[in-house]
C-alpha cells in the first residue's frame, strides 16, 4: 500500500496539516483526498481561495462522478471574502474568510446534515489567518479540533512562510499530523513530520510520464501468449482457473459505470485512448519480435500494402479479423463489399457483445471495438506499407438504435459525426443502466441466464475486458472514475437486493454467485475477501493495488448491505497470488 | 420537580441544558437595535402555540401589533390565524398609539395606575387564551416612566411578582445599553431570573451576532457567547459554534 494513499485517507478524530509553498500542490493533494474519501464518507470542502465551481470542475477532471456515493458539500468562503455576490448552490453554505465566526457557523450547519465520520478539507487556512491574526489559533482549537473530536477527520492546508513564524509553529503544535510538501528537481516529496498512523517518512513522488498504451502494463509472458493466440489462432487458455471468457454483463457493468462520470467526456476519452493503445506503431515494443521469422513473413503475405481497396480489405477481414472475432466471441463479422468503396469500408457485426442486451435504448452502443479497429488499421497500415494515415470508425447501425445488427464505417481521416455519436445523453445512460440492472437482478433474484447470444454465448474474451479495465493505468483520472462508478453500481445492486427482501447474508451470497457466474474471478469470502484471477487485473503488472472497479464495487455493495468498507491490500497485478480486500 | 418550557428557537434549548426556561420564571431578553429581540420573542410565542400547545400573550408597549404581525409574516408566521384560533393575544399598551381595543388601552396618567392597568390587561389576556407564555416588549418603555431609580426597582419588582402569579413563563424585552463585550450591567438583569443577551458587534465592517445566556437560575447552562443568525425562518443560534473576534 503506498504511503501517499494512506496519507490521503485521513484517520477520524485527527487534524492533519499540509504545509507547503504556494503552488507546491496542496490543493491537488486535497482534491485527491476528496476523491479517495468520498467513496467511504461525506466530505465538507471549505474553499477560501477558489470558487466551489472551480474546485468541482477540477474534481470532475480528476474523475469525480455526478452521482456520488456520499455527499460532497462546500463552504464557500471565497465569494464573500472578495466581495462577489455568492452563487446560489444547493450544496454550498456561504461564509467569509475574514470572519471566523461565519466559518464556524457554516461548519456547524453542515455538521447537522452529515453523519459522523466526515472529512473536512480546509483549503486553505492562509487567508483566514492573514485576516484574523492569532485568533486563528482559537479557531483551530475551538472549531477544527472540536470537529475532529466529534469523530471526523480534518485536513488543513496552510502556506509555508505566511505570517509570523511563531504563529505557524503554534498552529502546527495543535495538529495530530504534519505533512510538508517539498519540491525538488524533477520530483516532489511529502515529508511526513508527524502522523497518527505513519512513522516519520519522506515519500518521494517522481514526476514520471506514464506510458500511453495499455499494452505497456501487460505482463510480458501474458502479452506473448495473447499475441500468439491472436495471430496464430491457436487455442490458449490464459486464465487456468476460471477460463478466458467473461460474461458480457460484467463487462457492461464496468464500462457503463465509467460512463456515469461524464457521458460526454468518458466515451471520447475511451475512444481516443483505446485507438491509440491498439495502434501497433505506438507500442513500446516490437510486436513482431514475439514471433519467429516465418510467422513474420506470413504476416506480410496476409496484409496488403495499404488498406484502400475493397478487395484487399475483404481479404484482410476474411482471413484475419473474422476468425479472431469469432474466437474471442466479439461478434460475427462480415465485410460489406457491396457498399464499401475505396477508402470507405463497411463491416457488419452480428451479436456484437457491446450492444447485446441494449436493444432500442436510443443510441449506438459500440465504442471499444470500433476504436480498437480504427487503431489497428492506422498502425498496421503503417507497419506493412509505410503509409501513415489516421483511420477512424463509427457505428452507422446498432442494436441500440433498433437495428438487428451493428455496422461500422471505416475511413482514413476525421469523421465529423463521430463526437456526436460517441457522446451520450443522460437519458440514454439511464436507460442503459436500467436495462443492465434488469439483466443483473434477473439473474440475482430469479436465476435467469445472462446475456445469452444465439451463436456466440454470453462470454467475451478477457482481452476485451482489459481494454476497459487497463485504461485507468494509462490515464490517472480514470482511476477514480472506475472506483466511483464501481461504488455506485455496487451500492445500487446492494440496495435493490435488500429492497427485494433478501437478508444481508443472502445478498452477499448472491453477489458472490454473480461474480462466479460471470467469471469475473473466483471469490473466497472469509475474514477478508479474496479473489483469484480477477479479470480486471489478470495478466497486468502494477506497483500498487489497482483493482479500481472491483474495489469500488465491493465498497459500494458492502456499505449498502452491511455498512462496511473494504480496502484492497493485495493484488495479482503486484504479483500476489490473489487480490485481497480487508474490511474496515 | 421543576418543569421546563422549551424556547423553540433552534439551538437555544441546547444551550439551556437541553431543557428550556424553568416554568414560571421571568427572564430578560436584552439586545441592541436590530438584534432580533422581537423576532426572538415572537418565535418563543409562535413555537409555543404551534408546537407545544401553549398559548401566549404579547404585550406591546411601543410598536403597533399590526406592524409586528406584518414584520413577522416574512418568517412565515401567521399571527393573525393564531389570534383567531385563540392561541395568541396582543395587548397594545403603546402610549403613542391610542386606539380602543377589547383588552383595554392605557392612557397616560399616574404611574401606579399605569402599572395596575398594565397588570390588569396582562391578567385579562392570560385568562382570555389560557396563556402559558407572556412577552412584554419593550420593558424599557415601562421603566422610563420612573425617573427615580428606587421607584424603578420597586416597579420592576411589582411587575415581576404579579407576572409570577399568572403562572406563565415570561420574557421581558429590553434595550441593551452598550453592546460591546465590555458593558455595565443593568439593574433589571439582577432582578430577572434569567438573562439572555443578543449582542452585535462589528469586525472589519462585518456584523457579528452573539447570543449569550448570562444567567438562568436553576439550570447548568452554557454561558459562553454563541453565534446566531436571523434567517428566513427566524433566529437560529449555533450552540456548538464559537464567536471569534
Amino acid at each position: 500500500m503506498s504511503s501517499l494513499t494512506q496519507l490521503q485517507e485521513v484517520p477520524p478524530e485527527n487534524v492533519i496539516f499540509l504545509v507547503g509553498l504556494p503552488g507546491s500542490g496542496k490543493s491537488t493533494f486535497c482534491h485527491q483526498a476528496v476523491l479517495r474519501n468520498i467513496e467511504t464518507r461525506p466530505v465538507i470542502y471549505v474553499t477560501t481561495e477558489s470558487t466551489p465551481s472551480k474546485v468541482e470542475d477540477s474534481l470532475r477532471q480528476k474523475g469525480l462522478g455526478r452521482l456520488l456515493p456520499h455527499p460532497l458539500v462546500f463552504v464557500d468562503a471565497f465569494h464573500e471574502t472578495v466581495g462577489l455576490p455568492t452563487a446560489a448552490r444547493q450544496d454550498t453554505v456561504d461564509a467569509s474568510s475574514g470572519d471566523l465566526t461565519s466559518l464556524d457557523i457554516a461548519i456547524s450547519k453542515l455538521r447537522g446534515r452529515m453523519s459522523e465520520n466526515s472529512l473536512l478539507v480546509f483549503d486553505s487556512l492562509t487567508t483566514p489567518y492573514l485576516m484574523s491574526g492569532s485568533e486563528i489559533l482559537r479557531f483551530i482549537r475551538m472549531t477544527l479540533l472540536r470537529f475532529a473530536a466529534e469523530g471526523n477527520a480534518v485536513l488543513v492546508c496552510v502556506d509555508e512562510g505566511c505570517g509570523k513564524e511563531e504563529d505557524l509553529v503554534s498552529m502546527m503544535s495543535t495538529a495530530d499530523g504534519i505533512v510538508k510538501i517539498e519540491l525538488m528537481d524533477g520530483s516532489k516529496a511529502f515529508n511526513v513530520l508527524k502522523h497518527p498512523m505513519l512513522e516519520p517518512i519522506k515519500i518521494e513522488v517522481p514526476m514520471t510520464v506514464r506510458p500511453h498504451v495499455v499494452s505497456s502494463y501487460y505482463d510480458t509472458e501474458y502479452a506473448r501468449r495473447e499475441a500468439e493466440m491472436a495471430v496464430r489462432g491457436v487455442k490458449v487458455t490464459l486464465r487456468p482457473g476460471v477460463g478466458d471468457y467473461v460474461n458480457i454483463a460484467w463487462r457492461d457493468l464496468i464500462f457503463w459505470s465509467g460512463m456515469l462520470w461524464d457521458p460526454k467526456r468518458f466515451p471520447m476519452m475511451m475512444y481516443e485512448l483505446t485507438k491509440y493503445s491498439e495502434d501497433p506503431s505506438n507500442y513500446d515494443f516490437d510486436m513482431s519480435s514475439l514471433f519467429p521469422w516465418h510467422k513474420r513473413c506470413l504476416f506480410k503475405l496476409v496484409f496488403p500494402k495499404n488498406f484502400s481497396k475493397v478487395k484487399d480489405m475483404k481479404k484482410v477481414f476474411e482471413s484475419s479479423f473474422k476468425p479472431q472475432y469469432t474466437q474471442w466471441r466479439v461478434s460475427t463479422v462480415e465485410y460489406l463489399d457491396g457498399i464499401s468503396k475505396t477508402d470507405e469500408h463497411y463491416v457488419r457485426g452480428y451479436e456484437h457483445y457491446e450492444c447485446w442486451g441494449f436493444e432500442n435504448v436510443g443510441a449506438s452502443i459500440g465504442l471499444m471495438k470500433t476504436a480498437m479497429m480504427a487503431g489497428s488499421f492506422s498502425g498496421m497500415e503503417e507497419l506493412v506499407g509505410g503509409v501513415e494515415r489516421d483511420w477512424n470508425a463509427i457505428e452507422t447501425k446498432c442494436i441500440g438504435l433498433g437495428d438487428p445488427y451493428c455496422e461500422v464505417k471505416f475511413v482514413p481521416g476525421e469523421i465529423d459525426e463521430l463526437r456526436g455519436s460517441l457522446e451520450k445523453d443522460r437519458s440514454v445512460i439511464e436507460r442503459v443502466h436500467d436495462r443492465l440492472m434488469e439483466h443483473i437482478l434477473g439473474f440475482l433474484l430469479h436465476g435467469k441466464p445472462r446475456m445469452e447470444r444465439p451463436t456466440l454465448g454470453s462470454g467475451v474474451h478477457i482481452h476485451e475486458i482489459q481494454h476497459v479495465t487497463a485504461a485507468p493505468l494509462v490515464n490517472d483520472r480514470l482511476q477514480m472514475v472506475f472506483r466511483m462508478g464501481g461504488s455506485r453500481a455496487g451500492k445500487m445492486l446492494g440496495e435493490r437486493l435488500l429492497e427485494s427482501g433478501l437478508r444481508e447474508q443472502d445478498a452477499v451470497r448472491r453477489v458472490v454467485d454473480l461474480l462466479e457466474h460471470c467469471k469475473g474471478g473466483k471469490i473466497t469470502l472469509g475474514e477478508t475477501i479474496r479473489m483469484r484471477e480477477n479479470c480486471e487485473r489478470f495478466g497486468i503488472k502494477t506497483e500498487e493495488p489497482s483493482c479500481y472497479f472491483t474495489t469500488g464495487f465491493l465498497n459500494g455493495f458492502f456499505s449498502a448491505v452491511k455498512n462496511q468498507h473494504v480496502k484492497e491490500t493485495r493484488c495479482i497485478a503486484m504479483g500476489d497470488p490473489y487480490c485481497e480486500w480487508e474490511f474496515r | 420537580m421543576v418543569d421546563y418550557v422549551p424556547v423553540g428557537v433552534p439551538g437555544v434549548d441546547e444551550i439551556l441544558a437541553g431543557k428550556g426556561i424553568p416554568k414560571g420564571h421571568t427572564i430578560l431578553v436584552s439586545g441592541g437595535p436590530g438584534s432580533g429581540k422581537t423576532t426572538f420573542a415572537t418565535q418563543f410565542l409562535y413555537t409555543g402555540a404551534t408546537q407545544h400547545g401553549e398559548s401566549g400573550v404579547y404585550v406591546t408597549l411601543d410598536e403597533d401589533p399590526i406592524e409586528i404581525k406584518k414584520n413577522m409574516s416574512k418568517f412565515g408566521w401567521d399571527l393573525d390565524r393564531l389570534e383567531e384560533e385563540k392561541k395568541l393575544v396582543f395587548i397594545n399598551v403603546s402610549p403613542v398609539r391610542v386606539a380602543p381595543s377589547e383588552t383595554g388601552l392605557i392612557q397616560l396618567g399616574m404611574k401606579e395606575f399605569r402599572l395596575v392597568k398594565l397588570l390588569e390587561a396582562i391578567r385579562k389576556g392570560v385568562e382570555e387564551v389560557d396563556a402559558k407564555r407572556v412577552i412584554v416588549d419593550p420593558l424599557t418603555m415601562f421603566i422610563l416612566q420612573f425617573p427615580d431609580e428606587i421607584e424603578r426597582i420597586y416597579a420592576m419588582r411589582d411587575l415581576m411578582r404579579e407576572l409570577k402569579k399568572t403562572g406563565c413563563t415570561n420574557m421581558l424585552i429590553s434595550e441593551l445599553r452598550g453592546t460591546g463585550i465590555e458593558r455595565e450591567h443593568q439593574f433589571e438583569e439582577y432582578l430577572a431570573q434569567g438573562v439572555i443577551l443578543l449582542r452585535t458587534f462589528l469586525k472589519e465592517s462585518r456584523l457579528i451576532r452573539a447570543f449569550q445566556v448570562e444567567k438562568m437560575r436553576g439550570l447548568a447552562i452554557d454561558n459562553q457567547p454563541r453565534p446566531y443568525q436571523i434567517t428566513d425562518n427566524g433566529v437560529e443560534v449555533f450552540p456548538r459554534a464559537t464567536v471569534y473576534r
